[in-house]
């Protein structure tokens, strides 16, 4: 007959002991592994938002002030937390109008709530650009201006107190820029 | 009816073997470390991605702020006979690779 003892409290103990410290390795390196995929996640998704702007500002910002002598408006105006931006770059025959009748021909660009709002035309405002913490602009060197872009993770990683923010200084020059075209002689 | 045995004599159960719970273990430690590893690689790339970032938006304000100072820098080409020249520069930065380069063609002001 067979006679089937069992482990001895000893052996329990000793392979408790064992799986114990294999799992909680395990898991304790599965742990590690789903904090830092987690933080890698938010600085992309940080990054991916600052990554836009060369792709869109270009577009925006350079054409800005090819405006004619007489305009009422002036090419580029910068306030606190926004920069309104002014081209009369379509008309008749593809000269300027002197109106900003189309809508890329007036931008706005602000920060609010942690967006990158636009404003083209007479429209309102749309959020392009999220998660940013801060919005600054130069112009003092015109026609080059500096915009001082700054982005934050959605929330703090975990496990680091590594500084979150990341700042960006971009340069545009406008390659149309003038405060007054010429005086036309028609 | 008297109940069969669960085990027949001269059956002995042993549980797991050694080797298979070295076999076992080793496969648990392989399947960590290449979570690791990936998570490793994931960090690495994006590193380079960030440092390649960096790169490119200090030569584009470097390329803008050529624009805005002085067009007339670099090797000077003449496209068409008897025009003003073009003068072409090339901007590259080691940390996008030795090959990589932006190359700016401007005119005098």
């Amino acid at each position: 007959m067979l006679k089937n003892e069992g482990f001895s409290l000893l052996e329990t103990m000793v392979v408790s002991t064992i799986s114990i410290i294999v799992f909680a390795g395990f898991f304790s390196i599965f742990g590690q592994f789903q904090t830092w995929s987690s933080n890698l996640n938010l600085l992309l998704e940080r990054d991916e938002n600052l990554w836009l702007a060369p792709l869109l500002f270009p577009r925006w910002i350079t054409p800005t002030g090819n405006n004619r002598w007489d305009s009422a408006w002036s090419g580029v105006t910068v306030q606190a937390d926004s920069i309104e931006l002014n081209s009369d770059i379509h008309g008749p025959g593809g000269f300027p109008d002197s109106q900003l009748s189309s809508s890329f021909e007036t931008l706005v660009l602000r920060s609010s709530r942690f967006n990158l709002q636009v404003k083209s035309g007479t429209g309102s405002f749309q959020p392009v650009i999220k998660n940013i913490a801060d919005f600054q602009v130069d112009s003092r060197d015109l026609p080059l201006i500096s915009i001082l872009l700054s982005t934050a993770t959605d929330r703090p990683l975990l496990a680091t107190q590594e500084n979150l923010l990341q700042s960006t200084r971009f340069l545009f020059f406008l390659r149309n820029y003038r405060s007054n075209l010429f005086l036309e002689n028609l | 009816m008297a109940k069969e045995p669960l085990s027949s004599p001269g059956i002995t159960i042993n549980g797991f073997t050694l080797i298979e719970v070295m076999v076992s273990l080793f496969f648990l430690t392989i399947a960590a470390m290449a979570l690791l590893q990936g998570l490793d690689l994931a960090f690495r790339q994006y590193s380079l991605a960030q440092t390649r970032w960096e790169a490119i938006v200090e030569l584009w304000n470097q390329i803008e702020q050529s624009r805005a100072t002085s067009s007339s820098q670099g090797e000077a080409i003449q496209i068409i006979p008897d025009s003003r020249p073009l003068y072409r520069t090339v901007f590259s930065d080691p940390r996008l690779g030795e090959q990589s380069g932006w190359e700016v063609l401007s005119a005098e002001k």
